[in-house]
């Protein structure tokens, strides 16, 4: 069986960002996606504990129910590999490495392979180190920034009014699990990404894939999962942290 | 009431004259401080330049900072974000106060409003042009090897958390030119600063302001108001307690260093005006005497101030500082005369004439020896020189024209035993004159020898040094903003801001060089805000070669990228748009000009570029380099200026001698006879040698104030020693016709000449500033040695005049 439901948002009132404004929005959002992704999957994590087998603990039925249920996680940790598909390239470029998310609002994400690079997040700023420089994005400086990233708080704390204000959103659910797409309401957004869709069974985050305005995409997998991840204060200020552990 | 006026034009006619002189002299002050006055003339250019940019939007600035007196640190976290806000409050109250100041030219609280724009709508476009900043960076750039890196580089940041970024540009610019300029903007300022609220922030929790002044940094008066008011500003935020405001730039020690002379100068004053009129008073018996010999020494001043302000167009401060210190010589003149015309009964005009002559002949000697400063090379030598003859030579004319009208104080008692039995002393001294040669010896030998051992300092800044908190205030500030230091910069010039910008773009490679090879830790440059037109045409014009555009292509395909998304980047580089050069004009009218504006200035019909090095040590091999590049100069602040001090300090000690020799030359020149003259020089030769020899074996450093205070020496005791030998000639002129000994009287003269003197500078030998104290020292000492060593004169002019009178 198969239900789906599209859920319908007021208009957004983001302005278009300005030329250089992109930049930053657009570094932003690659660590705002990212790290929205393990955020989600975080709350996949406790049904993939509850049931190793991996099979669906239960339907959701609705993105409310789901959002209520990922709103619960204290904490994650995972492993992930991402394959981006650029048109530029004629092969696909390949990152893998560590996420970490901490309730209320610290994500981390550190890739460790092919090149060392890292993006935080907290409710104040976006910070990105490339390896070697470190930048820091304040987030009430760049309000699409904000919209953004903020985005996976919302995600989290199950705030669905807040995310309609920013996206048009669709949930499906089958026997193989459910799925939700986000598609951009700003131009601002929408200059950067097509759509987000977040696959899962249960309350287990299993795949990515973000499609970006250009066309490019990029597919992101989890594994090795801890969905109820606490961490002590040594491991908050060794995770979200640059440069990385 | 016509006769009266009549009678009285003379002085009326110096009323006005004197009037006039005020007027002018303070319509037309200009007091210059500037160290290129220290130098030879025009032979400088550094010195030049460092003197223009120490007035320029260089030093016209300051850094504000306000936060807590603990530091953030020390506090609990949310005790840390509370005060971060209070202290970004009152920066941003003070902010918009300061604004409304009229001294205060502009404040920076943050980054230039809409500055992320505007970096994207000029670099962008001209990301190609401004490719490389010479033609080996740029060869070293599109060298296969380099492109294949590059590819590699775009790779790797299509991984990176800048990719969407990269992806986003990366069709037109596969060099990453754009964030490369991005990354150099970046580098060029300091990291030292996060924004809080738009604000900038330190890492220790304040919240900092630049600051532009409308004055003169070294203004130190308007300084000192404006810090005055900056203070009473912060004090009266609301939210300002528990906060501290520290501050940084030049004006704080400009300010603080005219508070301090003018806090020891007005308690020196005071005391030596009263001193003055006590002693008056109880030698003249009359305060109107001591008005009488203040007339010609502030016409005196004010004659040579004004020939000083016309002839130059303005007055260095060392000249005023020495020209006060003159005015000891000019009460001189007032004070002999006065004494003689009081000391007879009925005034004998052989003894006048006497004194007549040797006040003109006195003033004439020290004009002649002060006046061989003229021709040190030096103009602040020159503005002594001019300043010493007009200002004597005035101060004498008042003397000997007004004084004699004015002067009714009647014979004094006092007076005439004093100088008796002065007489009656220098009568029983001279009949002993082998103590006095040995007394004479001894002074010269120990002024020899102390001369021999002593130190002399190498630094400007022993002459008023800063003050110690002061100092650790500013550096607090400056490490808090990760200012690279202020001392040392490379400036590069030429007629046209185009030759400047080539010029800077030649020391830049050279300056990249050094830093390769760990010889500087980093510079900032202004090439990374804009090259010359021509190395921007070189860029393009290197893209736009078909061999290049092939390399690249070469380069892209073997990263495994598709070389057809790149169209839009190759059809930019083989037909740039107009916009593809980026121009002065462009940046200067950007929000980005308060960042360029320091690194830009315009003197007379030239074109400065300034480089910022970090306050280290730089080897000898980069300093050769920089020397060779064409147009550019190596400024360091303190060393310039220790230069320039020391060679100054050295030639004024040989102006010394050559003055001791001058006026040597111009006694002989009247006298004829060597006896004499060796009697009229014995207290001038001596006496600053002593003064000098003694503080300098002492222990203490001597500096260029001592020589010039020895100079100041030199000429009253030379006045001594012609007042006795003029005596000495009145008394065997005259002698059976006086009731006084003229001896006497003129002995009586030195000596209330000296106690003026030493109770005008004396005391500033108590003070604490060492310019101060040089002179308050030197004088003092020297002009009590000088007294003591009349007697010798009188008994060296005794003998020749023995000799002379036995001759046939």
């Amino acid at each position: 069986m198969t239900s789906g439901q599209s859920v319908k948002n007021p208009p957004c009132t983001t302005d278009a960002p300005s030329q250089i404004g992109r930049r930053t929005l657009l570094a932003a959002a690659v660590g705002g996606f990212v790290c929205a992704t393990p955020r989600a999957r975080l709350l996949a994590a406790p049904a993939e504990k509850r049931n190793p087998a991996g099979a669906p603990a239960q339907n959701f039925g609705s993105l409310e129910a789901l959002l209520a249920r990922f709103a619960k996680s204290p904490g994650l940790s995972a492993s992930f590999s991402e394959e981006k598909h650029i048109s530029l390239l004629k092969t696909p470029l390949t990152n893998s490495g560590r996420v970490y998310f901490k309730r209320p609002n610290q994500f981390a994400r550190h890739i460790t392979a092919p090149f060392p690079s890292s993006v935080l997040v907290d409710e104040k700023q976006v910070t990105l180190w490339d390896g070697a420089k470190q930048q820091i994005l304040p987030l009430p400086k760049h309000p699409a920034l904000a919209q953004l990233t903020t985005t996976f708080l919302f995600l989290l704390a199950g705030d669905l009014p807040a995310l309609r204000r920013a996206y048009d959103l669709a949930f499906s659910e089958s026997d193989a699990g459910w799925s939700v797409t986000l598609a951009p309401k700003s131009n601002a957004l929408k200059q950067l990404l097509t759509s987000l869709t977040v696959k899962g069974r249960g309350l287990r985050l299993e795949h990515m894939t973000m499609l970006e305005a250009s066309g490019d995409r990029s597919e992101t997998r989890f594994s090795d999962l801890n969905a109820s991840r606490r961490f002590t204060p040594a491991e908050v200020a060794r995770y979200f942290a640059i440069p990385p552990p | 009431m016509r006769q009266r006026l009549s009678r009285y034009r003379p002085e009326l006619g110096l009323l006005i004259l004197t009037a006039l002189l005020a007027w002018y002299c303070s319509a037309n002050f200009r007091l210059e401080t500037s160290i290129a006055e220290l130098l030879p003339r025009a032979t400088q250019p550094a010195s030049l330049i460092a003197d223009h940019l120490l007035d320029s939007e260089l030093t016209r600035s300051m850094v504000l900072s306000i936060g807590p007196a603990k530091g953030r640190v020390d506090l609990p976290a949310a005790e840390q974000a509370a005060t971060l806000s209070r202290s970004r409050r009152v920066a941003q109250s003070l902010s918009k106060k300061l604004e409304k100041t009229p001294q205060i030219a502009w404040v920076r609280s943050g980054p230039p409003a809409n500055s992320e724009a505007a970096v994207y709508d000029l670099y962008f476009p001209s990301r190609h042009a401004l490719l490389a900043p010479d033609s080996a960076a740029l060869a070293e750039q599109l060298s296969p090897a380099a492109l294949a890196r590059a590819a590699a580089d775009l790779k790797r940041e299509l991984a990176g958390p800048n990719a969407p970024l990269v992806r986003k540009l990366a069709t037109s610019d596969p060099l990453m030119a754009f964030k490369a300029r991005l990354d150099a903007l970046q580098d060029n300022g300091s990291d030292a600063l996060t924004l809080s609220d738009n604000q900038f922030v330190s890492k220790d929790g304040h919240a900092i302001l630049f600051v532009g002044l409308t004055d003169s940094a070294l203004d130190g008066q308007k300084q000192g108001a404006l810090l005055d008011q900056l203070g009473q500003l912060f004090r009266s935020e609301p939210e300002a307690a528990g906060l501290v405001l520290e501050r940084s730039g030049f004006n704080l020690f400009s300010a603080d260093s005219q508070r301090r002379i003018e806090s020891d100068v007005n308690r020196v004053v005071a005391c030596s005006v009263l001193c003055i009129a006590c002693l008056f008073l109880y030698l003249f018996r009359s305060l109107l005497t001591l008005l009488l010999a203040s007339t010609p020494l502030v016409f005196g001043l004010l004659a040579g101030l004004a020939a000083c302000l016309t002839y130059f167009g303005e007055i260095h401060s060392l000249t005023l500082a020495f020209g006060v210190s003159l005015m000891g010589v000019c009460i001189d003149y007032p004070v002999h005369l006065l004494n003689h015309n009081g000391l007879q009964r009925t005034p004998d005009e052989a003894v006048f004439r006497g004194v007549r002559r040797g006040l003109v002949f006195g003033a004439l000697t020290t004009v002649a020896g002060l006046s061989t400063l003229g021709f040190s090379g030096f103009s602040v030598m020159e503005q002594v020189a001019v300043f010493a003859a007009v200002g004597l030579l005035s101060s004498l004319a008042v003397t000997l024209y007004f004084l004699p009208r004015w002067d009714r104080s009647q014979a004094s008692a006092l007076r005439a035993r004093l100088s008796s039995r002065l007489a009656a002393a220098a009568a029983r001294t001279v009949q002993r004159p082998a103590p006095l040669v040995i007394g004479y010896t001894l002074f010269l030998t120990v002024g020899a020898l102390g001369l021999a051992f002593s130190h002399w300092s190498s630094s400007m800044e022993s002459l008023m040094p800063m003050s110690k908190a002061l100092r650790a205030e500013d550096a607090s500030v400056l490490s808090r903003i990760g200012a690279p230091g202020k001392g040392q910069f490379v400036v590069a010039s030429a007629p046209t801001l185009e030759g400047a910008l080539h010029a800077n773009e030649a020391l830049g490679a050279a300056l990249e060089l050094a830093v390769t090879q760990g010889e500087l830790p980093s510079f900032q440059s202004m090439r990374d805000f804009l090259l010359s037109d021509e190395a921007q045409t070189r860029n393009l014009a290197a893209l736009a070669a078909d061999n290049t555009q092939q390399h690249i292509r070469d380069a892209l395909t073997a990263a495994d990228f598709n070389v057809d998304s790149f169209a839009p980047f190759f059809a930019a580089v083989s037909s740039p748009s107009k916009d593809a050069k980026l121009s002065y004009s462009a940046l200067a009218a950007s929000p980005l000009a308060p960042l360029v504006r320091r690194f830009v200035s315009q003197r007379e019909n030239e074109f400065l570029i300034v480089t910022f090095l970090p306050d280290v040590a730089l080897p000898a091999s980069l300093r050769t380099t920089i020397k060779q590049l064409p147009g550019t100069h190596l400024v360091e602040r303190k060393a310039l200026v220790d230069v320039a001090y020391v060679r100054l300090q050295d030639k004024t000690r040989w102006m010394l001698l050559l003055a001791v020799a001058t006026m040597g030359i111009t006694v002989w020149l009247r006298t004829r006879r060597p006896g004499r003259t060796l009697a009229v020089l014995a207290p001038a030769l001596a006496a600053p040698a002593f003064a000098l020899g003694i503080l300098g074996s002492s222990g203490q450093e001597l500096n260029l104030f001592h020589v010039l205070s020895a100079i100041v020496v030199g000429g009253m005791a030379l006045d001594y020693g012609i007042y006795t030998d003029e005596a000495l000639a009145s008394r065997q002129a005259v002698a059976a016709s006086l009731a006084e000994d003229p001896l006497g009287g003129a002995l009586l003269s030195i000596s209330i000449a000296a106690t003026t003197t030493l109770f005008s500078f004396g005391p500033l030998g108590f003070s604490g500033i060492p310019v101060l104290q040089a002179i308050g020292q030197t004088i003092g000492l020297g002009i009590t040695t000088a007294l003591l060593l009349v007697p010798v004169s009188i008994s060296l002019g005794n003998a020749a005049n023995q000799r002379a009178k036995s001759s046939p």
